[in-house]
């Protein structure tokens, strides 16, 4: 299949994700927001401090026990509150901090509107007798979590571990305020617990892996080892040892350049018109030289073909006759079987580069598809084999589109031509270095130039 | 009658660029240059990582080295939604974790510094890191500025020659805001060795268009945006630049055969950035284009409320932020005032000197202009000259607060049109009595201008090949 449908295909491809896209950013840049969507601020059903009695904390500590929790409601959305309560006795006996939490979560929800069961309640008891052993309970809503890094674990941890020497100490208020805020802390700081996986997860993991990660890589080894295959045919050739003789500028040039791409035939018609072979008349136009006393090559012979192929109503200036020439199919297949004959090309490439393009495209498809799949199935190493499979066989695609079709023998008969011709008088040797350096020569100032001032002009038309 | 070809004036541009089969390993400035400014700016760096001062702004990314190691888990508890994920685009934090570890250290760090408290809370609570991660999360950066003064070297030398690829480098090496931000740990030597590694390769994709370069200027792009998300922003203007050149191209101010090459190849720019973008950042999975746009927004949040809690610093409109630049560049960090202070205070303790680098780099900015007049829009140093000026104007239009890091990219485009700026005054300097006496070192010399090669003879028929030869009977002082 011609490269150009590849692209075709390719672009359609993309152009489908872009309109994809584009729809899902509009939708998502007109959605409504209220601050950062994970924090926006709440209002919740309970005050925020309770303290029973009032005396229990001193004014300091409630006032800024206060300031926490609203901090956390209106910055960070967090529906909380925090009841501290004085009991009777030591606490050996009566009910715990986390009973006390329990009945009044159930008979007094904290939660952002009516039913919604979504609030924190952190409760503190604080034994009139021993405020030693003041304990520490959480109670959450049946919807709180997930809630940024907060767990069940964390909110233990807090109690159990951080508000513990204050607490010994008997600095009730302080160890309260070091509570609630490390809360906060955790709410913002620490990772959030992954959520449980779905039937779909669970399902397709068992799938993915280990079987859909390793079929993946798989797929990937085999688009690689094609290329790998491609270039091993394209290096070794066929049977054909290069002729030194037959070996000039143009020739050199294509192999060096490894297609016969537009460059090359440019080059072509540039070596026929400079030996005359080819005139331009006063009409702008091309064709054959009249004296007839130049030596015709085969290639010669092949370009005039394609000069006289030209459309003859539609014969306009010279840039247009060389736009149509460098896309005539006939002259470049002429050229490269001239090439694989002569041994410097390998004569399957353009069954094998068809080949290597659909399996590359294919590559690409499996390889985003497989991408999908495994993000759904939250696998990584399916999302890793995949993404292996895409990257790889793009590679490959690009590699493929520009890979050179020379041979060995053919790149080595180079070799050995360019240490034969340094001299600068080398008209060769001067054709060679325009064909292979034709898309900076115009970006050299021209003393560095191997167009003279006077041609470029010429070159210029031709070479656009 | 057309023009025959000439050969006469390929010994220069040829036999020792293209002819490999002469090539002698020595040692030639093209590669002397870069390690020298290599060596110079990692010495000065190293130096500074035990000594310079401790910014907050450290602990997060030292904390954050982990993300490294959790890529092994995309799926984890680190690439869910919550504000540390969603604060920060991820690739400073993964060069910082492999940093570490290849540095012996685990990723395993402090926690999370709470601006809201002080030094002391935060110390208390374990967000301050260990003296040795500290060292060698400053290393990794030493190394990274380093990088991108070789990097820089290497762009203004594509533009303009070995002389202002060593201006440029030895200003980036020396330059005070730069030794400063590469010896803490810190990202923003990242994002300039990503943005600077883009200009080279838009250099090369302009002269040489093809997708292999395409595909590494939109992979570079997507890479700097998940170091510090404004260069995922530069493939737009990008595509813009394409689709620009096709129109341009139509009405004949643009090489059509070269916008017609370069043209699609930008306009797929933001695709491939955005895809890399996605694939380098596990947080964005679940939903590509949701949460890169919370990303974002988060960001623009972040950047208001430091402008409300520092109003000192903050910056009202573009202008203000020109003239912060102006003041940070001239007076605060300027390399060629510190040069001459640290010189001058030899002689007189306390001089305080205005620096040149802007001065310079005015001058080099009028170079750039003529360089692209010249090449053309199609070419390579038109489209590195619209990304950088498209890197300073998303820098010069987004910043709120006058941060000191946030000038960095703007000192790495100073440098590189430092470079400009000198080459400019060497080259005049060297026109003027004769050209060898500025030639100090081989290849940082101006080179005598080389009289262009005419032909005499035409046409002179060769009997052994049957084909017409051109024999020139004079060439230039080759």
């Amino acid at each position: 299949m011609p490269i150009k449908i590849s692209a075709a295909l390719l672009s359609l491809i993309i152009f489908a994700a872009v309109v994809f896209a584009a729809f899902r950013l509009v939708n998502v840049v007109t959605q409504e927001h209220d601050g950062w969507d994970i924090y926006a601020p709440v209002d919740v059903t309970t005050n925020p401090l309770l303290v029973e009695p009032a005396g229990a904390l001193t004014t300091d500590d409630q006032d800024t026990l206060n300031s926490v929790v609203m901090a956390g409601r209106r910055d960070w959305g967090l529906p909380w509150s925090i009841l501290v309560a004085e009991l009777p006795g030591d606490g050996s006996t009566g009910e715990s901090a986390e009973e006390i939490a329990a009945r009044r979560m159930a008979v007094e929800p904290v939660e952002s509107s009516e039913g919604a069961g979504d609030g924190l309640l952190m409760v503190v008891t604080v034994p009139e007798d021993d405020r030693a052993r003041t304990d520490v309970a959480f109670a959450t809503g049946p919807n709180f979590y997930p809630k940024g890094g907060i767990s069940p674990e964390r909110l233990a941890y807090i109690a159990d571990v951080q508000m513990v020497s204050l607490i010994e100490e008997g600095r009730i208020g302080d160890a309260v305020v070091e509570g609630a805020t490390w809360v906060l802390w955790t709410q913002l700081f620490e990772p959030q617990p992954n959520p449980a996986a779905t039937n779909l997860q669970r399902g397709l993991q068992d799938l993915l892996v280990p079987l859909g990660a390793a079929g993946f890589a798989l797929l990937a080894g085999v688009v690689a080892a094609s290329a790998g295959a491609a270039l091993a045919l394209t290096l070794r050739g066929s049977a054909t040892t290069p002729d030194p003789a037959s070996l000039d500028g143009v020739t050199a040039a294509a192999t060096s350049r490894g297609r016969v791409d537009r460059q090359v035939i440019t080059g072509v018609l540039l070596d026929a018109l400079d030996r005359g072979v080819v005139v331009l008349r006063p009409d702008g136009s091309l064709s054959a030289s009249p004296t007839g006393t130049t030596t015709v090559r085969d290639r010669d012979s092949a370009m005039l073909e394609a000069i006289a192929r030209l459309n003859t109503g539609d014969r306009n200036g010279i840039d247009a006759q060389a736009a149509q020439m460098r896309h005539d199919e006939v002259l470049r297949h002429f050229l490269e079987d001239a090439m694989a004959t002569g041994g410097y090309f390998y004569p399957g490439s353009p069954r094998v580069t068809r080949w290597l393009c659909w399996i590359a495209l294919a590559g690409i498809g499996l390889g985003v598809l497989a991408t999908v799949i495994a993000v759904a199935g939250d696998s990584a190493p399916a999302i890793a084999a995949a993404l292996a499979l895409t990257v790889v066989s793009l590679v490959v695609l690009i590699w493929n589109d520009r890979r050179s079709w020379a041979t060995w023998v053919g790149r080595r008969a180079v070799r050995d031509w360019r240490r034969a011709h340094t001299s600068a008088d080398d008209r060769e040797r001067v054709l060679y270095e325009v064909i292979v350096g034709m898309e900076t020569i115009d970006l050299l100032p021209a003393n560095a130039s191997p167009i003279t001032p006077g041609a470029q002009p010429l070159f210029s038309i031709l070479n656009s | 009658m057309i023009e025959q070809f000439t050969p006469g004036n390929l010994q220069s541009s040829w036999t020792v660029r293209r002819d490999r089969a002469r090539t002698v390993l020595r040692l030639r400035p093209a590669i002397l240059v870069p390690f020298l400014l290599f060596v110079l700016s990692i010495s000065i760096n190293m130096a500074h990582v035990a000594t310079t001062e401790f910014h907050p702004d450290e602990t997060r990314w030292i904390n954050r080295a982990h993300y490294f190691t959790d890529l092994r888990d995309p799926f984890g508890p680190t690439w869910e939604d919550q504000y540390i994920t969603r604060g920060q685009p991820p690739l400073g934090s993964y060069l910082m974790g492999l940093g570490l570890l290849l540095q012996g250290r685990d990723t395993t760090t402090n926690g999370v510094w709470d601006f809201a408290y002080g030094s002391e809370w935060n110390a208390i609570a374990g967000a301050m890191p260990e003296q040795a991660d500290l060292e060698a999360a400053r290393r990794i950066n030493a190394v990274v500025g380093a990088v991108a003064v070789v990097v820089v070297y290497f762009i203004a030398n594509a533009l303009a020659g070995p002389v202002a690829g060593a201006a440029a480098g030895f200003l980036l090496a020396i330059h005070p805001l730069h030794i400063w931000i590469a010896s803490q740990a810190l990202s923003d030597q990242l994002l300039i060795l990503l943005v600077s590694l883009t200009l080279l390769t838009a250099i090369r994709l302009g002269n040489r268009p093809g997708r292999g370069s395409a595909l590494l200027l939109g992979v570079l792009l997507g890479l700097g945006g998940a170091a510090k998300l404004s260069p995922l922003l530069l493939s737009l203007p990008l595509a813009v630049y394409g689709v620009g050149l096709l129109v341009l191209a139509q009405i004949g101010l643009a090489n059509g055969a070269r916008a017609r090459s370069l043209g699609p190849l930008l306009i797929a720019q933001p695709t491939i950035a955005f895809i890399t973008f996605v694939v380098a950042y596990p947080y964005l999975w679940p939903d590509p284009i949701g949460r890169t746009w919370q990303v974002f927004q988060t960001r623009s949040q972040e950047m208001e409320e430091q402008s409300a809690a520092w109003p000192g610093v903050a910056i009202e409109n573009p202008v203000d932020a020109l003239t912060r630049i102006y003041d940070r560049l001239t007076w605060q960090f300027s390399a060629t005032g510190n040069l001459a202070e640290d010189i001058l205070g030899w002689f007189r303790p306390g001089t305080s000197v205005w620096g040149i680098d802007l001065v310079l780099a005015a001058v080099g900015v009028a170079v750039l202009a003529w360089l692209v007049m010249h090449r053309g829009l199609a070419s390579g140093t038109a489209l590195m000259t619209f990304l950088m000026a498209g890197q300073a104007g998303a820098i010069i239009v987004g910043m709120r607060v006058d941060f000191y890091r946030y000038h960095l990219p703007i000192a790495l485009v100073v440098a590189i049109l430092f470079g400009l700026g000198t080459k400019l005054i060497w080259q005049w300097l060297a026109n003027r009595g004769g050209a060898r006496i500025w030639n100090l070192v081989p290849g940082i010399a101006v080179e005598p201008p080389v009289a262009p090669a005419r032909i005499e003879d035409r046409n002179t028929i060769d009997s052994s090949t049957g084909a017409s030869v051109n024999r020139p009977a004079q060439t230039g002082s080759q």
